[in-house]
């Protein structure tokens, strides 16, 4: 009693400030009924003249129905039926009134002062309830003050659980993703998960709600509570299972819920531990693609088109990093100092960084590692999920990740979809010697793009191929136009203040009817992309390319050195490595 | 029609002259009805056709003689009719006794509620701050008695059909107003931030802790201005974006509400988003909702005393095209292949956003005798109030498409709506 009284002394008459239910009920950790008799308490103790609170009211309850009341009176409320909604003081001309309309059940809630409380009262014609809204040390003639506290109040409920939400009054869905992202970003900060922000559904159903009392009740159900609760719960359970792209992309928390691919429990595992967050984006996709086929594909992409956005907000930290990437490949040590402070952060693909970037000079992974991390793809895959949500740190950072996890992808939709194993061994081997490309704006030249899944092609004839002749699959935009690599220019200025022109290779729509002349495009090759249709780009390309392939194995070696000029167009990285 | 906005005219006005403002009615005594195809025009005259209520773009037959003059005197005519229905409405046939004196104690306390509001205009020169606290309040079943309470928890979902952002003013110009409000009485603002969208999704945040959220742009949303609307970006929103259920809808769009199925599909332009109730013997409900914009624009066609936007509503429905007059004179995507805006199926609830007053029908349409698959379609059209101005939220009941709203004002201070 004292404590509310002390803070309400404090907050009303020496910080002025206006005190409502609600950010009483967050301060004391109260229900928020409770918080209003309190206020009513507290406003009905006797106090010295200087310190009389001013209350504001809340009643609600039908009004009367101003002058015109409408025909149709055949609704058996109680109340009387009231014609639609009546502007008392109404602006429009008379023949815009909706004479056609039916007559509704109006609920009014009207927030009004202790000095008008009387006149407002006689306004209703029933009032379901009326309560003390707030206190505050002089009588309020801005409705907008209410507001002021309720910054105070997001500030309280973001602290606590959903689970103490309820406990204070509030009706509390029972989805969430989880982690609100910040607006800035720094990824080791964000990498642990909010245990707290788990709804706790069962613990829901199971909390008991004080009993209120109010100045006047007419019905005292707090059974009605519950059984929203209940039906919230199996609801938004329901919910997250039909909403199926939603569902497993963000599935936390609700080990319960069935999730597309039943990981939940692994992804809840996985979010426990730190957590990278540069995870490639385009793994990312992939794997959502990936495991979308399983879902729906489009709900993958809206998914990735979120992941995307999330991503875009970190442009800045990308740009960084991505010049980095943007460098020639022969300097894959500057790489070096990057990998071990990733891995740091993230504790399955710590290893499998380390080896890739131990192993390979390139950024490539070698096959060997690739298939040893087999059993890793699974959790990698769940963390890769969970990073979804979180904002991977810098792109260049997956640009050596990303090359991991494609040689990963494969794995895992390799065994979803019992694609032979030999062939895709294969094809990481030569994959090994070539690096593959990831980004896609600061990827520089003609990465090669590891073997998609679907790779019919003949294994053979890559080996004696250079690495980059892989197969190129053609980055399709978000408008559906495909893409093709233009060299851009960014000037940026450098730690010494010079303007530093660097050109980068990025992928711009090319309004392209024909299919790309094999020649140009080489069928063989492979390009891995970043854009989201990842998988999709590669199923339809596997007819063609399975064509050009063919065509390419027969002169492969002529088309060596033109392919991989006219494939790294406008790249420098293509030049210094076709030695 | 003469007073329609003419590009022609546009063109060739005189530009040293600043344009004539926007009217609010195009229709004159001079307009004249044409029929058109691919083969020609022709000039639809009779009184039966005059007072049909048509605007540019609706598809209809008629049936009629050639006057001499050359013009078709139309005897009757006859629109698509309102398209299939998925699912009926599993009538209340006993829907008057639901409605008890204390509602919720009946059978009906199991049914789910949708919350419909638009309007909200937050950052607006004269904002409804407290009105919208108030909404927030009572979503999050915080506010008034047990009984309200009670009736709030109800609610499962919320859908907010556009509008919630005031059209952005400039800076200097927004402070010039601020000082001159009286309710400022040299008190730092009054909300929280004077940063609109950190206002709203404030707020929005504090819904979505408590139940799923919809949300549509609107003509005031930073949003593109041709139909479809493209959704809000989820990046706006801060906190309440992490929210799965925190739903960026396009403009106009179907929700889709049922017991829950087995996969959800979005598809990126304005269609159909899956979502789920709970009781699985809720009947699977479909919403079509938009922000307002093709009813507003065929209300600049028709005179209003005789027709009225429910009507107009109810039309759309009839002519199977929930924007006629889209791209004539509402601006909208060009489409060359399909027409995104005609209604293939009949939804349950047709519910338009950013209307000056509420008002609801059921616009039904019987089955034709004689024919196997014919049922009777009906569909529920509510016009949701703007927030702003009324301090009106609509309650939908999923069940029996009941209707009832919930007004919140202030009495005796500043601040309210309608201010």
């Amino acid at each position: 009693m004292s404590k509310i009284n002390d803070y309400l002394t404090k907050q009303l008459f020496i910080e002025k400030n206006v005190v409502t239910y609600r950010i009483l009920s967050r301060a004391l950790n109260i229900h928020v009924n409770e918080a209003k008799n309190e206020l009513a308490t507290f406003f009905a103790s006797p106090r010295p003249p200087p310190e009389q609170p001013y209350a504001t009211y809340i009643i609600s309850g039908e009004k009367h129905a101003p002058a015109r009341s409408q025909k149709n009176t055949d609704t058996q409320e109680s109340a009387p039926s009231e014609a639609d909604k009546m502007d008392v003081d109404s602006q429009e001309p008379v023949e815009e009134e909706e004479a056609g309309g039916e007559a509704v059940h109006q609920t009014t809630m009207v927030l009004v002062g202790q000095n008008e409380l009387e006149t407002t009262r006689t306004q209703f014609s029933r009032i379901y309830s009326e309560h003390l809204y707030s206190l505050s040390p002089s009588p309020l003639h801005d409705g907008g003050l209410i507001c002021s506290s309720s910054s105070h109040v997001y500030e309280a409920d973001t602290k606590i659980s959903a689970e103490a939400s309820t406990l204070l009054g509030r009706i509390v869905g029972s989805i969430h993703v989880g982690k609100i992202i910040p607006s800035t970003v720094a990824s080791s900060s964000k990498v642990k998960a909010e245990p707290a922000r788990k709804p706790g559904l069962k613990k829901e159903e199971k909390t008991a709600t004080p009993e209120p009392k109010l100045k006047r009740k007419d019905t005292s159900e707090p059974v009605k509570k519950e059984v929203k609760e209940e039906d919230v719960p199996t609801e938004s359970e329901k919910l997250a299972q039909a909403s199926g792209k939603l569902d497993w992309s963000k599935a936390k928390a609700k080990g319960t819920k069935v999730t597309k691919t039943g990981k939940s429990a692994e992804v809840d595992k996985a979010k426990e531990e730190a957590m990278d967050t540069d995870i490639a984006e385009e793994t990312q996709k992939k794997l959502s693609v990936a495991k979308g086929k399983a879902v729906e594909k489009s709900g993958s992409k809206s998914l990735e088109t979120e992941q995307l956005k999330r991503g875009t907000k970190r442009k800045s930290a990308l740009q960084m990093d991505s010049d980095s990437d943007s460098e020639p490949k022969p300097s894959p040590p500057v790489k070096a100092p990057i990998r071990p402070t990733r891995g740091t952060k993230r504790k399955s693909g710590v290893e499998s960084d380390a080896d890739s970037g131990v192993e390979s000079t390139r950024r490539r992974s070698p096959a060997i590692p690739v298939k040893g991390k087999g059993k890793k793809v699974i959790i990698s895959d769940d963390e890769e999920e969970e990073e979804a949500l979180i904002k991977p740190k810098g792109k260049g950072k997956q640009a050596t990740k990303a090359p991991l996890k494609k040689e990963e992808v494969p794995q895992s939709l390799k065994a979803m979809f019992d694609i032979e194993d030999d062939q895709i061994i294969q094809g990481s081997v030569p994959s090994a010697d070539k690096p593959s490309s990831t980004e896609a704006e600061s990827q520089p030249g003609d990465e090669d793009v590891e073997m998609a899944v679907d790779s019919d092609v003949p294994v053979t004839k890559k080996a004696p191929q250079k690495k980059r002749k892989e197969k190129k699959v053609i980055p399709v935009g978000s408008n559906g136009l495909k893409k093709k690599r233009v060299v851009k220019q960014k000037m940026h200025e450098d730690e010494a203040g010079y303007m530093v022109t660097e050109d980068y290779s990025s992928y711009e729509s090319v309004d392209e009817e024909e299919p790309e002349p094999p020649k140009a495009r080489k069928g063989a090759k492979a390009k891995k992309e970043t854009s989201e249709d990842t998988k999709s780009a590669k199923a339809s390309l596997k007819e063609p390319r399975k064509a050009a392939t063919t065509k390419s194995s027969d002169s492969s070696t002529a088309k060596k050195s033109s392919g991989s000029k006219l494939s790294g167009k406008g790249s420098i990285q293509n030049f210094f490595n076709k030695k | 029609m003469p007073l329609k906005p003419n590009v022609m005219e546009d063109i060739a006005r005189d530009h040293s002259i600043p344009a004539p403002p926007p009217r609010a009615k195009f229709h004159s005594d001079e307009d004249t009805i044409m029929l058109e195809d691919e083969s020609g025009r022709i000039c639809l005259v009779g009184d039966r056709i005059r007072t049909a209520g048509l605007v540019t773009g609706v598809i209809l037959g008629a049936l009629g003689i050639e006057t001499n003059s050359g013009d078709f005197e139309v005897v009757d005519y006859c629109f698509a009719g309102m398209a299939p229905q998925e699912t009926t409405w599993t009538s209340a046939a006993s829907g008057s006794d639901d409605m008890e004196v204390d509602t919720e104690s009946s059978s009906s306390s199991q049914d789910e509620w949708v919350a419909l509001v638009s309007g909200l205009e937050v950052g607006a020169l004269s904002p409804a701050d407290a009105p919208i606290e108030l909404l927030v309040e009572f979503l999050t079943g915080e506010l008034g008695g047990q009984q309200d309470q009670a009736s709030s928890s109800r609610i499962s979902r919320i859908i907010i059909a556009g509008n919630s952002l005031a059209p952005a003013v400039s800076a200097s110009a927004a402070t010039e107003e601020v000082d001159r409000k009286p309710r400022k009485y040299g008190q730092d603002h009054a909300t929280f931030t004077p940063h609109p969208t950190l206002n709203l999704s404030g707020h929005l945040l504090d819904i979505a802790r408590s139940m799923p959220i919809h949300i549509l742009p609107g003509p005031t949303d930073p949003s593109g201005t041709i139909l479809p609307q493209q959704s809000l970006p989820r990046a706006m929103f801060g906190g309440a974006a992490s929210y799965s259920t925190f739903i960026c809808e396009t403009n106009p769009t179907y929700i889709q509400l049922g017991p829950a199925t087995g996969s959800a599909t979005t598809s990126a332009k304005a269609s159909a988003s899956k979502t789920s109730a709970s009781a699985s013997d809720a009947p699977k409900r479909t919403i079509l909702v938009n922000s307002g914009q093709p009813i507003d624009d065929i209300f600049k066609y028709l005179p209003s005393p005789p027709h009225d936007r429910l009507s107009m509503a109810e039309s759309t429905l009839h002519w199977r095209h929930t924007a006629p007059t889209a791209p004539d004179t509402l601006w909208c995507h060009p489409y060359f292949t399909t027409d995104p805006f005609v209604m293939t199926h009949t939804p349950h609830l047709y519910a338009i956003g950013n209307q000056p007053k509420f008002a609801t029908r059921v616009a039904t349409e019987r089955a034709k005798d004689g024919k196997t698959g014919g049922t009777e379609k009906k569909c529920r059209i509510v016009l949701i109030p703007n927030f702003r101005e009324s301090g009106t939220v609509v309650l939908v009941n999923m069940r029996t498409l009941d209707v009832k709203t919930v007004s919140f004002v202030l009495q005796g201070m500043t601040g309210d709506a309608k201010t």
